[in-house]
C-alpha cells in the first residue's frame, strides 16, 4: 500500500525537491532545519547520522536532508549526493579558525560529479551575533568568486532569529522553478 | 598526531622503509601543507638547539608493527610462537613505557632545563638591567660628580631626606597598615557585632514575630475562644430559647391534643345530639305523618260530616218545606174544617132551633116562627149584608171585572151581546128585581098578605113546617145523628189528625230537636274539628317551625361540624406540624446538644491549648527576657567594645589624620624635591645639551632603548611566564594520557587501537572505494587528523603572532621547540583517542543510518542504500541486491531478486 500511496503521490503530488543541508558541525543545519519545518527555534544536539524532514515552501515540497557535520561524518555525505537538486551550504560566520576547513569542504564537495547540477545557496549563519563575519567576508574566505558553471546565492541568515531565511528559501524556490 | 610525530620522525631520520604500500600511498597523501614547513622549522631549530627527543620509540613501534604484520599471516603452530613474541611485543611495548616514560622525564628535565633556563634568561636580563642601571647610575654619577659636587651634596642630603622621608613614610605605611589592620579588624568586629546584632535582631525579631504569632494566635484562639464562648452562650440561650418553644410547643401540643379531645368530645356530642336531633326529627316526622293521615282521616271524616250535613239541611229545608206546606195544607184544612164547622154549627143551631120550635105551641110557634122570621130576618139582613158585602165584594170583583173588561174588550166586545143581554137580562132582571122588589114588596105585601095568607099558609107552612117540621126533625134527627156521627167522624178525623199533626208536630219538633240536637252536635263537633284542625295546624306549624328550627340547628351543627373536624384537621395538621417541629426541635436540639458538647471538647482543647500558650508565652517571655538580657548585656559589651574601638579608631584616625598630613606635607615636600629634582634634571639636561650635545644625544638613545629593552623583555617575561603555565598543562595533559595509554596497553585486545595507524586499515579504506578512490583525496581517518593538527598548530601560529615582532627571534625558536614537543606528544595521544573516537562515532552514525533505513519506508530507505553500504562496506553485489530487493518491495510487478538458497541465502525463507 505504501507502493501505492507514494506512486499515487508521485503522480498527482507535486514531485518533492531534494536538497541537502551540509555544513561544518555546529553550523546550525539542524536548527535551520526545523526552523524552516516548524518555523520555531528547537534544542538539537549534535547530529551524528542525519534528519530529513518534509519542507513545504510556497507550494514546493522540499525534501531536505541535514546531514552532521562532526569530523569523523563528513565522508558520508558524498553517500547522500544523488539526485540533489540544492545544496544549502551553512557557515558559521563566528568560526574564523575553521572558515578554511570549511572552505575545503565545500570545494571538495563541489567537484562531485553528482552535485553538478545542485544549486548553491550558502548560508552566512549566526548573523544575530557581534562581531560575525560579513556576508562578502564569508564569500572571499570561501572562494565563492572562482565558482563557476554553478548557480549560487550568498545569504546572511540568523537561524535563531530567524533572518534571512525566507529570502534564501525565496530565491532557491525561483531558481529550482528557473531550473525546471 | 602520533602517526604524522611518527612520519616526521621518519622522514627526519631517513625514515623507516615502509611497512605496505598502502602507508606509503597514505603517507604520500596525508601531510598537509599547513603541517610541513613547521615541522622543518622544528626540525632545524631542534637541531640546532640540541633539545629533540629521542626517536627510539618510534621506531621500536614501527618494528613492532612490521613484527605484527609479519606473524598476523601465520598458522595456527605458530601461535605459541606468536605468543612468545606477544610477550616479547608485550615486553617491548614495556620497554617502550618505560622508554616514553624516559621520554617523559627528559621532558621534564627538558621543562626543568627550560626553566632553568628561563630562569637563568630572567637572571641574565636582571644582571643586564642591572648592569645597564649600573652602568646609567655610573654614567649619571660621574655626570652629576663631574658636573657638580653641590648638587651631589644636596642629592645626598635629598636623598638622606628622602630616605628619612622613606623611612618616615615606611613608618608611617606601617603605622597605616597598622592602622588598616586595626580598622579592619575592627570593621571585622563591627562587621562580626553588626552580624551578631543582625543576628541578635533577627533572632529578637524572629522571637518578636513569633511572640506576636503566638499572641496573634493566642488572640486569634481568645477571640475565637470567646467567640465561641460567645457561640456557646448565644447556642445555651438558643437552646434554652429552644428548651422553652420546646416546652411551650409541648404544651401546646397538650393544649392542641385537649382541645383536639375537646373537640373530638364536642363533635362526638355533637353527633349524638345530631343522632338525637334526628332520631326526634325522624320520629316528629312520623307524628307528622300520622297527624297529616289522621288529619287526612278527620278532613276526610269532616268533608263526609259536611256532606252529610248538607245532605241533612238539605232534608230539614225539604221537611221544613214539606213542614211548611203540610202546616199551609193544614191551615187551609182547619180553615175549611172550621168554616165547615160552623157552617155546620149555624146549621145546627138553626136546626136545633127548628127542633125547638117544631115541640112548642101555636102561640110559642108563632113566637117561635117569629123569632125564627126574626132569624130569617137576621138572617136575611146578615145575607143582606153579606150581599152587600158580596156586592161591595162583587162591585170590587164587577170593577175587578170591569177592568178585566176594559182589559179583556175583545170579551167585552165578544162577550157585550152578552153584556148587553146580560145587561138586559141584568135590567130585566132589575127590572126583575124591581118587579120582583115590587113582586117582592107586593110579594111583601102579598107576602104579608100572604104572610097572613102565608101565616095561613105558615100556618098551613107551619103545618107544612111543622110537617117539614118533622120531617126535617127528622131529617135534622136524622142529620144529627149524621152529623153526631160525622161530627164524631169529624171530631175523631180531628182527633187523629190533630193527634196526627201533634205527632207530626212532635216528630218535626224531635226530629228538629234531633236535627237542632244534630246541628248543634255537628257544630260542636265541627267546632272540636275546627279547634283540632287549628290545634294540630298550630302543632304542625309549631312542629314545621322546630323542623326549620331543628334544621337550622342542624345546619348550624353540621357547620359546626365541618367547622370543627376542618378544626380538627388543622388541629391535626397543627398538631402534626407541631410534632414535626418537634422532631425538628428535638433534632436541633440534638445537634446543638452536640454541638454544644463538640464546642465545649473544641473549648476543653483550647483551654488547654490556651493553656499550652500561656506556658509557651511564659517560657518565651522567659526566654525572651533572658535573650534581652544577653543582648543587653552583648550589647553593653559591644558598645563598650565599639566606645573602646570607636576611640580607637578615633586615635588612629586623628593619627591617620596627622600622619596623612605629615605624607601630604611630605608629598609636597616631595613634589617640591621632584620639581626641584626635574629642574635640576632639566638643568643637567640644559648642561647636559650644553656640554655635550653629541654625548647626552647618544645616552639618551640609550636610555630610551634601553626602556625598549626593559619593556619588550618585561613583555616577553610575561609571555613565557604564560608559556610556562601552558606547557605544565600540557604536562599534566601528557601525563594523564600516558597513564590512559598504560592502561589502554595493559588490555592486549585493544592492541590495535594503539596502531589504529597501521597500515592495515588504510588499504582497506582505499580497496572499498575503488570509484572513489581517485578522486577522494583524504580518507575518512586522515580528515580528522589533519584538521586536528591544523587547528593545533594554527592556534600555536596565532600565538606566534600576538607576540611582539622585537622579541619573535627569541621566542619562535623556543616555541618552536616546546611546539615540537608538544605536537610530539599531542600525536602519542590523538593517534590513540581519535581512533576510539572514531570507532565510536562511526558506530553511532552506523546505528542511525541503519535504524533509519530499517524503520522507514521503502521509498525512503532507497536513499539509505549507498550510506548503509559504505558503512558496512558492503561489495557491488551485495548493494545491487539490496536494491532489487527494496525495488521488489516497493513495485507492484517484477520479479524477486535472486537471493539466495540454503546456507548462502540472505533472507529467512518466507514461513507460508
Amino acid at each position: 500500500m505504501g507502493g501505492l500511496l507514494s506512486y499515487f503521490s508521485g503522480l498527482f503530488g507535486s514531485k518533492e525537491r531534494r536538497i541537502l543541508i551540509l555544513g561544518l558541525d555546529g553550523a546550525g543545519k539542524t536548527t535551520i532545519l526545523y526552523r524552516l519545518q516548524v518555523g520555531e527555534v528547537v534544542t538539537t544536539i549534535p547530529t551524528i547520522g542525519f534528519n530529513v524532514e518534509t519542507v513545504i515552501y510556497k507550494n514546493l515540497k522540499f525534501q531536505v536532508w541535514d546531514l552532521g557535520g562532526q569530523t569523523s561524518i563528513r565522508p558520508y555525505w558524498r553517500c547522500y549526493y544523488s539526485n540533489t537538486d540544492a545544496i544549502i551550504y551553512v557557515v558559521d560566520s563566528m568560526d574564523r579558525d575553521r572558515i578554511g576547513i570549511s572552505k575545503q569542504e565545500l570545494v571538495s564537495m563541489l567537484e562531485e560529479d553528482e552535485l553538478k547540477k545542485a544549486i548553491l545557496v550558502v548560508f552566512a549563519n549566526k548573523q544575530d551575533i557581534e562581531g560575525a563575519m560579513t556576508v562578502t567576508e564569508v564569500a572571499n574566505a570561501l572562494g565563492l568568486s572562482s565558482l563557476k558553471n554553478r548557480k549560487y546565492q550568498i545569504f546572511k541568515t540568523s537561524a535563531i532569529k530567524g533572518e534571512g531565511l525566507d529570502e534564501a528559501m525565496d530565491w532557491l524556490s525561483n531558481s529550482i522553478l528557473q531550473q525546471k | 598526531m602520533f602517526a604524522k610525530l611518527k612520519k616526521k620522525i621518519q622522514e627526519e631520520g631517513g625514515g623507516a622503509p615502509p611497512s605496505s604500500p598502502g602507508e606509503g600511498e597514505k603517507r604520500q597523501l596525508s601531510p598537509g601543507p599547513g603541517l610541513a614547513s613547521p615541522v622543518a622549522d622544528e626540525g632545524a631549530k631542534a637541531t640546532g638547539l640540541g633539545l629533540f627527543p629521542n626517536k627510539s620509540p618510534s621506531k621500536d613501534s614501527e618494528a613492532s608493527a612490521q613484527l605484527d604484520t609479519g606473524h598476523s599471516k601465520e598458522t595456527k603452530d605458530e601461535v605459541l610462537a606468536l605468543l612468545v613474541k606477544r610477550t616479547d611485543q608485550v615486553k617491548k611495548l614495556e620497554s617502550k613505557i618505560s622508554e616514553l616514560a624516559a621520554l617523559i622525564k627528559e621532558k621534564n628535565k627538558y621543562a626543568e632545563k627550560l626553566e632553568i633556563s628561563l630562569e637563568k634568561q630572567q637572571d641574565e636580563s636582571i644582571a643586564k638591567q642591572k648592569e645597564m642601571q649600573e652602568d646609567f647610575k655610573k654614567k649619571s654619577n660621574q655626570m652629576t660628580e663631574s658636573f657638580t659636587l653641590a648638587l651631589d651634596k644636596k642629592d645626598d642630603d635629598w636623598k638622606k631626606k628622602i630616605a628619612e622621608i622613606e623611612k618616615e613614610k615606611e613608618n608611617l605605611q606601617k603605622s597605616l597598615e597598622k592602622a588598616e589592620e586595626y580598622r579592619m579588624k575592627y570593621f571585622k568586629k563591627e562587621e562580626e557585632s553588626e552580624e551578631m546584632e543582625g543576628l541578635t535582631t533577627q533572632e529578637l525579631a524572629k522571637l518578636k514575630h513569633m511572640l506576636l504569632n503566638k499572641d496573634q494566635l493566642l488572640e486569634k484562639t481568645e477571640s475565637n475562644l470567646k467567640e465561641k464562648t460567645e457561640a456557646l452562650v448565644i447556642s445555651e440561650k438558643s437552646l434554652k430559647e429552644l428548651q422553652n418553644i420546646c416546652e411551650k410547643l409541648k404544651m401546646e401540643v397538650d393544649d392542641s391534643k385537649i382541645q383536639k379531645q375537646r373537640c373530638e368530645e364536642e363533635s362526638q356530642q355533637h353527633y349524638t345530639t345530631i343522632l338525637g336531633l334526628r332520631a326526634e326529627k325522624e320520629a316528629l316526622a312520623k307524628q307528622l305523618e300520622t297527624a297529616t293521615e289522621t288529619l287526612s282521616q278527620k278532613t276526610k271524616r269532616l268533608s263526609s260530616l259536611e256532606q252529610t250535613l248538607t245532605d241533612m239541611e238539605n232534608d230539614f229545608q225539604t221537611l221544613q218545606r214539606n213542614y211548611d206546606l203540610f202546616q199551609n195544607k193544614h191551615a187551609v184544612d182547619v180553615e175549611e174544617k172550621d168554616s165547615h164547622i160552623q157552617h155546620v154549627q149555624e146549621r145546627v143551631i138553626l136546626l136545633e132551633q127548628r127542633l125547638k120550635d117544631t115541640t112548642l105551641s101555636g102561640d110559642e110557634h108563632l113566637t117561635a116562627l117569629q123569632t125564627e122570621r126574626t132569624n130569617l130576618e137576621k138572617k136575611l139582613e146578615e145575607s143582606r149584608q153579606q150581599l152587600t158585602e158580596v156586592k161591595s165584594v162583587w162591585s170590587e170583583k164587577i170593577s175587578h171585572l170591569e177592568s178585566q173588561i176594559s182589559n179583556l174588550n175583545a170579551k167585552i166586545v165578544e162577550d157585550s151581546e152578552d153584556f148587553k143581554g146580560k145587561q138586559q137580562e141584568m135590567e130585566t132582571m132589575k127590572a126583575n128585581f124591581e118587579k120582583q122588589i115590587e113582586s117582592l114588596h107586593s110579594k111583601l105585601e102579598a107576602a104579608e098578605t100572604k104572610v097572613l095568607r102565608t101565616n095561613e099558609i105558615v100556618d098551613e107552612k107551619d103545618r107544612l113546617l111543622e110537617k117539614q117540621k118533622l120531617t126535617l126533625e127528622n131529617e135534622t134527627l136524622r142529620a144529627r145523628e149524621m152529623s153526631s156521627e160525622s161530627e164524631a167522624l169529624l171530631r175523631e178525623e180531628v182527633h187523629t189528625l190533630k193527634s196526627k199533626i201533634t205527632s207530626l208536630e212532635h216528630n218535626l219538633e224531635k226530629t228538629k230537636r234531633e236535627h237542632e240536637d244534630e246541628k248543634v252536635k255537628l257544630h260542636s263537633s265541627q267546632d272540636d274539628y275546627l279547634e283540632r284542625e287549628i290545634e294540630t295546624e298550630r302543632q304542625i306549624t309549631t312542629l314545621e317551625d322546630q323542623l326549620l328550627t331543628v334544621k337550622g340547628e342542624l345546619k348550624v351543627a353540621t357547620k359546626e361540624c365541618s367547622r370543627i373536624s376542618a378544626q380538627m384537621q388543622e388541629c391535626k395538621r397543627q398538631n402534626e406540624q407541631l410534632e414535626s417541629k418537634f422532631a425538628s426541635v428535638e433534632k436541633e436540639l440534638s445537634e446543638t446538644h452536640d454541638q454544644y458538647q463538640s464546642l465545649d471538647r473544641k473549648y476543653k482543647n483550647k483551654c488547654l491549648e490556651y493553656q499550652e500558650c500561656n506556658t509557651e508565652r511564659d517560657q518565651l517571655m522567659l526566654r525572651n527576657a533572658e535573650l534581652s538580657q544577653n543582648c543587653e548585656h552583648l550589647k553593653k559589651s559591644k558598645s563598650e567594645e565599639i566606645n573602646s574601638h570607636q576611640n580607637e579608631i578615633e586615635a588612629l584616625q586623628l593619627e591617620i589624620q596627622e600622619k596623612s598630613a605629615k605624607n601630604k606635607d611630605l608629598e609636597v615636600k616631595l613634589g617640591d624635591l621632584r620639581s626641584n629634582i626635574v629642574q635640576y634634571q632639566t638643568k643637567i639636561e640644559q648642561q647636559e645639551t650644553k656640554q655635550v650635545a653629541a654625548l647626552s644625544a647618544m645616552e639618551s638613545t640609550e636610555i630610551q632603548r634601553h626602556k625598549t629593552e626593559i619593556s619588550s623583555l618585561e613583555d616577553q617575561l610575561a609571555e613565557k611566564n604564560k608559556a610556562i603555565k601552558m606547557q605544565q598543562q600540557r604536562l599534566t595533559d601528557l601525563k594523564k594520557t600516558l597513564q590512559r595509554e598504560l592502561k589502554v596497553q595493559s588490555l592486549p585486545s585493544d592492541e590495535s587501537n594503539g596502531t589504529s595507524n597501521s597500515p592495515r586499515d588504510s588499504p582497506s579504506n582505499n580497496r572499498k572505494f575503488p570509484s572513489n578512490g581517485s578522486q577522494n583525496k583524504h580518507t575518512v581517518p586522515s580528515i580528522g587528523n589533519n584538521s586536528k593538527s591544523e587547528q593545533s598548530v594554527n592556534s600555536i601560529i596565532r600565538e606566534k603572532e600576538k607576540t611582539p615582532p622585537a622579541v619573535i627571534e627569541q621566542t619562535t625558536i623556543k616555541q618552536d621547540a616546546l611546539m615540537r614537543n608538544v605536537v610530539t606528544n599531542a600525536d602519542h595521544r590523538d593517534s590513540f583517542e581519535n581512533a576510539r573516537e572514531h570507532l565510536d562515532v562511526n558506530f553511532e552514525y552506523l546505528k542511525h543510518v541503519v535504524m533509519k533505513f530499517m524503520l522507514s519506508k521503502e521509498t525512503e530507505a532507497v536513499h539509505l542504500i549507498r550510506a548503509i553500504s559504505i558503512l558496512l562496506k558492503l561489495n557491488q553485489n551485495e548493494q545491487r541486491l539490496m536494491k532489487d530487493t527494496l525495488e521488489y518491495k516497493m513495485s507492484w510487478f517484477g520479479s524477486k531478486p535472486n537471493l539466495g538458497k540454503g546456507q548462502t541465502a540472505k533472507v529467512i525463507p518466507p514461513s507460508y
